[in-house]
């Protein structure tokens, strides 16, 4: 295919190359390599990153948007704001409890689920198939399908609810009542996300080499103790990788609460999601909104930083 | 009967009760998984009044397609279809061209800001969208790309170029070096290599990331709201929250504009789902 | 694979260049047309006449299909009796609106008209997107806009939209569900106590009739809508939340203390006893009206589109009622007036101006509105040159009610404040807060708000 001639050609276009030593024509070319990522990540999300923290320090309200004025410095006085209301407070123990309860229960079910379908059961490949349609439906869907689940009360969960107690509970509205609307969205995300992780843990779990098990088992290892001082140390990157990217996924969780709850009822599922969305996107306070999300940032980055420091401190 | 004998049976018992248990939990939680998308289709196949029902009815008295036949007869769902595969499709296109070359660098050389660039790439896989809308509308505004699908596109590539360079040098990490080591002597070569040495053995990954981006970006939905206004250019997810959730309360047209939106999906994954897991898994999973 | 794979890139590369090359074309043709169109204006409103003038006209009502199709035909018909002028519509909502016009401004693409709601004004002031139409309509027809229908869009002292149609606080009634539990439509109840009798007769009649869900349904989910109506029930019983000055009613002092009191004790009574459902939107008892599960609800006039929408022979069963006239200590049951509205651009030409008040009182006149007043979105005329104009039957029990509205001014936050209100119910009601400390939150809350 390629001739000798578009090899002399690329030779004299590249020629320059060649002046030079081994080590800097390593990193020109890696350089070519990698400018594309780097020019697409720097101009849509670092510098807008950097630009929303500015945002955050001043005052930016719709008419600096339409006219393309930058804000005004304002002394920490969105972050101020926003601590004295007592929303910046609620909205993080909301988004770690979501996020905690959300990981912890898809792992445990995942883990469940990946072990059951790793024996030998009949189906296991159409089982595993079909088991990812709920990770492929679009989050909005996903949303709205649960809203239709969970609707008052016409919903489906409020007569399974009123069926199986015998008509005692009628009309359990699960996005209603602020004790169980975080109840409601978890079960969502969970439905959305088991999916992917147990595929992934599955494959973990299919690369450990037969024979260890098969050795622990004629040693009358117990499944348990199987399970948690070989299987599980076996997958630990596998693990670390999975949590860390549910973690992620759902410290970032938007569509659901914007198709669910919308931040209700009486703020119970106020995450800073819905809250920096509503600060900027509802009330135009578009240097408060910046406020909420560099706050959540942060902590994302904290959160994920101890996991990874967790899952390093045990590998040695 | 001997001791021996009896503890057997026992085990047995216990052996059978273990496997029914086993299938017991498969189909709870799979009732979990499906159920839902079960009664996604029914919904979209009752009509109204039956579906404000007190008693809901498990199939539909009488199946009625009228919410698909909206759907067709209004022409809109599938432009907003139409719209969601090109933008889909061309951000799959762009993230696997780039993480093919980024992944390719950042695997086999190793400089000092490798782990930096590593970094990087984890920071920015962890920005929350909502924090980026304001300045990536302005910088969009400034390259006039806003209301145009290539601005789009480039924004949600953006968003999953991080985890797909990772996951493309995790591929390269795979492959021997010495393939390459003996044919790279010189910088025009190292093109050459790259193209027809290297990228063919990583083709089964490069599909799994065009299709995992192909699902992602699919997914989207604040970049969409924010970046496009022409009804003409809205996604699905876009143009059915706003075109069908207004305050419209027709289930039966939400479940129908739903499924049609999901069954494509389906499609496209059982298709490439061979490429997509194995490659997924090997690639997320050592990386 | 490789080669399928490249030409199976390249085709889907070149196939969307051309989807958004497509795109870019269109925008610059539309935006060389508003061009010319700014350059006839300085020649004055006769030249108008002959030349084409454009108006981009931004309408949330294009997203709902029945409501879209109305537009459609209006513009059509307004195009051909006026010719020379040419109305290019977009879609917008209220969660989009500023950077759809923020962008659209800066890519040369003119902000002319808008469609919304009353609550979008003190956003579109900020961002100096609209004017004031008493700069722009006909003395004379402003003149004839209803004066308690016009109050309600003042932001900042001024006026800032106009009327398409108005309505009060109705409740709708299932004529068949009330009759058969031997209450009689003539005999509505016009005190607050006969309203909780009725409830409560209903209550008995259909407390083993699993169809039916709700006895009398309020709103109190927390998104806008639900915030308009919960502050038009509190000024029913008697109570302001924004002065007429535009600063945020003291609800600790009389008469607004009793009257937010008794509007939580009234939540309470519903919610306490079963008779309306906790945090339902208005969609939702729109819908479960129209397949005939609710008795009564209180919504804006043009609720009945839902209904319709669910059961399209609702006509048969949906009747009207005003609220009582006597609710509580202080309240006479007055309605807070709520519209949809013309919004007009900061920046026009002469020629457009023209053709924005031509293009306003072709759609508030009897011939273009009557159809729409009946079937699509049923409400009460704005403006007396429709005086004559047929409201549909539905309505004439909400018609008691008319004349008994008041109206509130905007203010910049007045969305969040509204919902507030949808918050401070919940908590009183079934979060177990005392009065004292849900109207307490309300009022830090609000503060919060007012002060950013």
């Amino acid at each position: 295919m390629h001739s000798s001639k578009t090899k002399i050609a690329d030779t004299h276009r590249l020629g320059f190359l060649n002046l030079h030593s081994k080590k800097q024509q390593d990193i020109l070319f890696c350089a070519v390599l990698l400018l594309p990522a780097m020019i697409l990540c720097v101009a849509f999300i670092i510098i807008p990153i950097i630009d929303s923290v500015i945002m955050s320090f001043t005052t930016y309200k719709i008419g600096n948007l339409t006219n393309n004025q930058p804000g005004e410095w304002n002394n920490f006085a969105n972050y101020i704001r926003l601590w004295n209301s007592g929303k910046l407070q609620s909205a993080t123990s909301i988004t770690v409890a979501f996020v905690g309860i959300t990981v912890a229960l898809t792992f445990v079910f995942s883990m469940t689920l990946a072990l059951l379908l790793n024996t030998k059961i009949v189906g296991a490949r159409f089982l595993r198939s079909i088991m990812m349609i709920p990770w492929v439906i679009p989050t909005v869907i996903a949303g709205l399908l649960w809203s239709w689940i969970y609707a008052n009360p016409y919903g489906l969960l409020q007569y399974l609810i009123s069926m199986f107690t015998h008509g005692q509970v009628n009309n359990f509205a699960i996005l209603s009542n602020q004790d169980t609307a975080l109840w409601g969205i978890i079960v969502a995300a969970l439905w959305k996300q088991i999916p992917l992780m147990t595929l992934l843990l599955l494959s973990g779990m299919q690369s450990i080499p037969d024979d260890i098990l098969e050795a622990a088992k004629i040693d009358g290892a117990g499944y348990f103790t199987r399970l948690i001082h070989i299987l599980i140390p076996y997958m630990r990157s596998v693990i670390a990788v999975t949590v860390s990217m549910c973690i992620i996924e759902n410290f970032k969780q938007y569509p659901l609460f914007a198709t669910l709850t919308n931040g209700g009822p009486t703020g119970a599922t106020t995450t800073f999601a819905v809250l920096s969305y509503d600060e900027a996107f509802v009330n135009y306070n578009y240097g408060s909104g910046a406020a909420v999300t560099t706050v959540w940032l942060l902590l994302m980055i904290i959160v994920v930083f101890i996991f990874n420091r967790i899952f390093k401190k045990d590998d040695a | 009967m001997n001791t021996t004998n009896r503890l057997f049976a026992k085990r047995k018992a216990l052996c059978f009760s273990g496997e029914f248990l086993k299938y017991l939990a498969i189909l709870f939680i799979f009732l979990f998984l499906l159920f839902p998308v079960y009664w996604m289709v029914v919904t979209s196949l009752k009509i109204n009044t039956e579906s404000y029902r007190m008693v809901p009815t498990l199939w539909p008295q009488n199946v009625s397609f009228e919410g698909y036949l909206t759907l067709l007869k209004d022409g809109k769902f599938f432009v907003y279809y139409k719209n969601n595969l090109i933008i889909s499709a061309l951000a799959a296109a762009i993230i696997c061209f780039i993480s093919v070359f980024a992944g390719y660098a950042l695997s086999r050389f190793h400089f000092k800001w490798n782990k930096i660039l590593f970094a990087a790439f984890a920071f920015a896989q962890m920005m929350p969208v909502i924090s980026r809308l304001i300045s990536l509308y302005t910088i969009l505004r400034k390259l006039n790309l806003t209301d145009t699908h290539l601005g789009l596109v480039l924004a949600i590539s953006a968003t999953q170029v991080p985890f797909t360079v990772s996951l493309m040098a995790s591929f390269f990490d795979g492959i021997p070096r010495d393939l390459e080591e003996a044919a790279s002597v010189d910088g025009s070569k190292r093109l050459q290599t790259l193209f027809r040495i290297i990228i063919p053995l990583v083709v089964p990954g490069l599909l799994a990331v065009g299709v995992y981006s192909f699902l992602m970006t699919w997914d989207d939905y604040l970049h969409a709201i924010t970046l496009i206004r022409s009804p003409e250019l809205w996604t699905l997810s876009q143009g059915l929250k706003l075109t069908y959730l207004g305050e419209v309360s027709d289930w039966q047209l939400i479940n129908s504009a739903s499924t049609l939106g999901t069954v494509p999906m389906i499609f496209v994954f059982f298709f490439f789902q061979k490429y997509m897991i194995k490659g997924l898994v090997s690639g997320a999973v050592k990386g | 694979m490789k080669k399928l794979l490249a030409f199976v890139l390249a085709t889907v590369l070149a196939f969307s260049m051309a989807a958004c090359g497509g795109n870019s074309a269109a925008s610059t043709s539309t935006s060389t047309a508003s061009s010319t169109s700014a350059s006839t204006g300085t020649e004055g409103a006769s030249a108008a006449e002959q030349e084409n003038v454009t108006l981009r006209f931004y309408n949330y009502a294009l997203s709902e299909t029945a409501k879209a199709d109305w537009w459609e035909n209006t513009i059509k018909n307004f195009e051909a009796e006026n010719t020379g002028i040419d109305i290019e519509t977009v879609t917008v909502d209220y969660n989009s609106m500023i950077s759809t016009f923020t962008n659209d401004l800066a890519s040369g693409l003119s902000v002319d008209m808008i469609y919304g709601e009353v609550n979008w004004i003190p956003a579109l002031v900020e961002g100096g997107f609209i004017q004031r139409p008493s700069q722009v309509i006909d003395p004379d027809f402003y003149n004839g806009y209803y004066d308690y229908v016009l109050n309600q869009f003042q932001y900042d002292g001024a006026v800032y939209g106009v009327p398409h149609y108005y309505t009060n606080s109705v409740i709708f009634v299932n004529k068949d569900l009330v009759e058969a539990a031997g209450l009689s439509m003539d005999q509505f109840p016009t005190t607050l106590d006969g309203l909780k009798q009725w409830i409560e007769q209903l209550n008995e009649y259909y407390k083993n009739d699993d169809s039916i869900s709700t006895i009398f349904g309020l709103t109190t989910a927390e998104v806008p809508a639900t915030g308009s109506n919960i502050n038009a029930i509190y000024t029913a019983f008697g109570g302001t939340l924004i002065n007429e000055d535009g600063t945020l009613a003291d609800i600790t002092a009389e008469p607004n203390k009793t009257a937010m009191t008794e509007t939580l004790d009234f939540y309470k009574y519903l919610i306490g006893n079963g008779y309306t459902q906790e945090n339902q939107k208005l969609k939702d008892y729109r819908a479960a009206f129209g397949a005939g599960n609710v008795c009564m609800y209180v919504d804006s006039s043009w609720g009945y589109a839902q209904i319709g929408e669910v059961d399209p022979n609702a006509a048969n069963f949906t009747a009207t009622a005003a609220l009582p006239t006597s609710m509580g200590t202080n309240g006479k049951g007055s309605s807070l007036v709520e519209s949809h509205c013309f919004l007009i651009g900061a920046d026009l030409s002469d020629a457009q101006k023209k053709a924005v008040n031509l293009f306003v009182q072709y759609c508030t006149r009897t011939d273009t509105m009557q159809e729409y007043l009946n079937k699509i979105g049923l409400a009460f005329v704005a403006h007396e040159g429709m005086a004559d104009c047929q409201i549909s039957p539905i309505l004439d029990g909400a018609v008691k009610g008319v004349d008994n509205v008041v109206y509130q001014p905007q203010i910049a936050p007045i969305i969040s404040v509204q919902q507030q209100l949808a918050t401070t119910v919940l908590n009183y009601t079934v979060n177990g807060m005392s009065a004292d400390d849900a109207i307490a939150d309300y009022i830090k809350q609000a503060d919060y708000y007012i002060n950013q």
